[in-house]
């Protein structure tokens, strides 16, 4: 008896898998289940192999699955591919022999091999070799019991603009394969309860972000496409408009965060997107952001690096990147998007912080956090407000004339004008600059009047950072406590879940565990984290670090903050999504 | 050319206290008076102008200028002007730097600002060197000019920044000469009125670096396009005068059309016209509930 659904459908680049699985997605989430939807492709167009997995139920599924039951294999290297590393005993793959020319089928032990004449029942309705897919999608869930008419209906939305002849084939083959399955297969026995009429909104990581930011008032969104962040700047081209939001695709990198501080610097709540390779490209800008003081979110979505590295692939490499990104010292804000959900929330949060402390802030997110896609039940639109700070929008009285723009405050934040406002006029200089915004690397450079000025600009923006500090919250422990855990899992951003499901696997056998996630990475709460760490490496419990990347950019981070050298380390470099089960398997190595 | 008078903004509204800090005799001393009383002629409002320079000597300007000025990095004028203008389109942005800062570093802003007809006013303030570097060569330099980065001879061919912006689909492209105050004005003038991108390749010599190209060498050579029977609205004609670069040099405006800006095209701005001035708003609960019917 199973809990939960896992199907994977995988083929080739151009079988519509994706779509495909998108649609077994939404028929599991208008049944009422909490959806895990996950992506692997490569960087190419048309062949390769590609795979999408859903994972459902009534419980939390928040990380890709440990393994699949039923696969649908369009390919034979489907067979090379998801059944040995995905598949175990129980497992059905349901194939086409024929219609596919599928030779080998080895598998492991005890999996059920279904070959079903997919391709002859979708001729029966179409030409189109696309129709197969409707016909395997309708099998799968016919093996679950699921209601057809949820997929039917979403065939119908689907199809909303074709004819009817089309949606009525979509809906025949659907019922066909359908039934073929339920009476050729033996059904898969579990204890889901399904339930009709929940609407809940099925999104990707990055989706999540742009609809985050444009529910926070996002004014000007640019971008240029690069896997994996292209979707955010895609989903706000659609969306943007309809909210008051304009989107620019760019030129290059250099000019797409260039024209982001142009915007935030305009008056606009700003925000730009990109990966690795692009977000190299961006870093002189966000020292610029941070030295004229606006405020700018920069989304990094990374991938497999370095240089273009692994471009359908993920990793928590970027980390080093970000804290280096452009000269000098300056402020700035790092924070992981530790989920899709925490996506929605973090656009918001990102853009207050932003435009409350004038500052560039850096979302370091990745391939897998962006583009796996969870339900999103009960997203609270009114609960975060928008935040402006100081933003001055009416004249300025006389006396204030000319305006001092970078005026030293208690807190390092000046009221900021922008252009428009009336005798609010100042020189927004990249260069060193007075409170007047006037220059001090020229004529001036070097007088005893410039080096204050220098000492009092550096003081008063990076005097920010320990507002901010404050406002964020510090990270907690979550799961046992330093007594009762015998291990202590670190890790930061994306894994956040994944971690936790290895845990309650652990968990499960009687071992007691304990979990420390890192989301605000610039400023850190240091202190609390070193706390932490002590209290439970003084009590003897193992403290491992999980991050997927060589070096454990995130361990070093914290020894340097710190001085708590973490020793254990379970490092993912290989670009896969990393699994409960591989996490596990980490855990148990240490203990 | 209508008589202005009772002006209501005047040169006092435009004074600064900040003064040039470029060596005397530099040309963008002419460039920064006659953009100050172009301003004034086309009636521009210090606050709702926005002067945007990239780094160089002549990207100093808008300290000198008035208005609001943000001096960006080297060679993004044009993608921050972008910016501003597509998100506050009622403001008046003008964009200055030098050759190196524009047709060098920051040529891929200048050509697709150019092509995406933002209406911006871009001066390039070309003195053929490297200023504030202290002398190497720039996109413009002449074939044979001795810098300190070319100490045998410059080798490289100069790009023709008057054919660069025409190939790249500025909608009004001129050159003047900064020791021409009275033709600069009446350039900068046209350049302010026209509606989309104008690009002005300002001769503006470096007294300190360049003594091939100065002042009296211009002098000898320039004539006004004004003065001929030459007609700025035929992209062809403008091509091929373009060309003529040598012992002639045309100064004035070469080409001038008349098309639809970005930010009347641009679809948030046909919903909402300006976005910075429609302010920052959570989702409509229609939009809302619009998004998460294509997501469920
Ligand atoms: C990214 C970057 N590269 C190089 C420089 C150094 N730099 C400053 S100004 C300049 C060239 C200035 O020449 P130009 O734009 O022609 O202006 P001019 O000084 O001649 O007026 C250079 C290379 C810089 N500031 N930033
Ligand atoms: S170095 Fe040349 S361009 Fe720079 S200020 Fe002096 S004269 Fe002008």
């Amino acid at each position: 008896m199973v809990n939960e659904i896992n199907i994977r459908i995988s083929g080739q680049n151009g079988d519509g898998i994706f779509s495909s699985g998108e649609t077994l997605a939404k028929i599991c989430s208008r049944s009422g289940l909490v959806v895990h939807g996950s992506r692997s492709y490569q960087s190419i167009i048309r062949g390769g192999h590609v795979s999408y997995s859903v994972r459902a139920a009534n419980h939390e599924v928040r990380a890709p699955a440990d393994y699949i039951d039923v696969l649908i294999a369009l390919r034979g290297d489907s067979f090379l591919v998801d059944v040995p590393l995905m598949m175990k005993s129980g497992g059905i793959v349901l194939f086409d022999s024929k219609g596919s020319r599928i030779k080998n089928t080895d598998a492991p032990d005890g999996v059920i091999l279904v070959d079903m004449p997919a391709s002859e029942i979708a001729s029966r309705f179409s030409d189109l070799k696309i129709m197969m897919n409707t016909v395997l999608v309708g099998a799968s869930i016919a093996l679950y019991n699921l209601d057809l008419s949820i997929f039917t209906d979403l065939l119908a939305h689907t199809f909303v603009n074709k004819s009817a002849e089309v949606i009525s084939t979509n809906i025949s083959a659907a019922e066909a394969g359908y039934k073929w399955a339920k009476e050729n297969v033996k059904l898969i026995e579990h204890d889901i309860t399904f339930t009709t009429g929940t609407e809940t909104i099925f999104l990707g990581g990055n989706e999540a972000l742009a609809l985050g930011m444009l529910n926070s008032g996002l004014q000007s969104f640019a971008y240029y496409p690069m896997t994996p962040a292209t979707p955010v700047g895609l989903w706000l081209s659609k969306y943007g408009p309809m909210s008051g939001c304009t989107v620019k695709q760019m030129e290059d990198e250099i000019n797409v965060a260039n024209y982001a501080v142009g915007a935030g610097y305009a008056g606009a709540r700003s925000a730009c997107a990109t990966s690795g390779g692009g977000f190299a490209l961006m870093t002189e800008a966000i020292g610029f952001a941070a030295m004229i003081e606006a405020p700018v979110v920069f989304i990094e979505v990374a991938r497999g690096g370095p240089s273009t590295g692994l471009p359908t692939k993920t990793e928590q490499g970027d980390l080093n990147q970000l804290f280096g990104a452009s000269q000098g010292d300056f402020p700035r804000a790092i924070i992981a998007q530790t989920g899709v959900k925490d996506g929605f929330y973090l656009g918001h949060e990102a853009l207050n912080i932003a435009e409350k402390y004038q500052i560039p802030v850096l979302i370091a997110s990745d391939l897998y956090m962006g583009e796996h896609f969870e339900t999103l039940e009960d997203l609270d639109f009114d609960k975060i407000p928008i935040e402006r700070g100081k933003l001055i929008m009416d004249t300025i009285p006389e006396d204030q004339r000319p305006y001092k723009r970078y005026i030293d405050t208690e807190d390092g934040i000046s009221p900021r004008t922008i252009p428009g406002v009336e005798g609010g006029q100042h020189d927004a200089g990249s260069d060193e600059h007075d409170e007047f915004g006037n220059l001090v690397s020229d004529r001036r450079s070097g007088y005893p009047e410039a080096i204050e000025v220098r000492i009092q600009q550096m003081k008063k923006r990076m005097k920010k950072m320990d507002y901010l500090l404050k406002e964020l919250p510090a990270p907690q422990v979550e799961g046992a406590s330093a007594d009762e855990a015998k291990i202590l899992v670190v890790g930061w951003g994306s894994t956040l879940d994944t971690i936790r499901e290895a845990r309650s696997q652990l968990e499960k056998e009687g071992v007691k565990t304990a979990q420390l996630h890192i989301k605000y990475v610039l400023p850190f709460h240091a202190d609390e984290v070193k706390e932490i760490l002590n209290t439970y490496n003084d009590k003897g419990v193992k403290i491992l670090m999980v991050e997927a990347n060589f070096t454990g950019q995130m361990a070093r981070y914290i020894r340097a903050e710190t001085s708590f050298e973490i020793k254990e380390k379970y490092l993912r470099y290989e670009g896969e999504n990393m699994l409960p089960r591989e996490v596990l398997a980490a855990m148990k190595e240490v203990l | 050319m209508t008589e202005i008078t009772n002006l209501e903004i005047t040169s006092k509204d435009w004074k600064v206290d900040v003064k040039p800090t470029w060596c005397p005799g530099c040309g963008h001393f002419g460039v920064l008076s006659a953009a100050k009383k172009g301003v004034i002629d086309v009636q521009w409002l210090p606050h709702n102008t926005v002067v945007v320079s990239g780094i160089g000597c002549s990207s100093n300007i808008p300290h000198f200028m008035g208005g609001y000025g943000i001096h960006t990095l080297h060679g993004r004028a044009n993608p921050v002007a972008e910016a501003i203008k597509l998100s506050n389109p009622d403001l008046n942005v003008i964009v200055s730097g030098g050759d190196g800062d524009g047709l060098g570093i920051g040529l891929a802003g200048f050509v697709h600002a150019a092509r995406r007809n933002f209406d911006l006013t871009y001066i390039v303030m070309d003195n053929q060197v490297y200023g504030l570097t202290v002398n190497q060569t720039s996109p413009t330099s002449s074939i044979g000019r001795v810098t300190r980065s070319t100490p045998y001879g410059n080798i490289e061919r100069p790009l023709n920044p008057i054919m660069m912006a025409l190939a790249a689909g500025a909608t009004f492209v001129a050159r003047t000469l900064s020791s021409d105050g009275k033709h600069f004005q009446e350039v900068v003038k046209k350049a302010m009125e026209h509606k989309g991108y104008s690009f002005i390749d300002a001769l503006s010599p470096c007294v300190t670096f360049n003594r091939v190209n100065t002042k009296d060498y211009w002098k000898e050579r320039v004539y006004r396009l004004e003065d001929t029977d030459y007609k700025p609205d035929d992209f062809m004609s403008a091509m091929s005068k373009a060309q003529e670069f040598g012992d002639k040099v045309p100064i004035g405006v070469f080409y001038q059309e008349d098309t639809s800006l970005y930010s009347d095209m641009d679809e948030t701005n046909k919903r909402v016209k300006n976005v910075v001035k429609n302010g920052a708003h959570k989702l409509t609960a229609e939009t809302r509930a619009k998004i998460i019917k294509d997501f469920v």
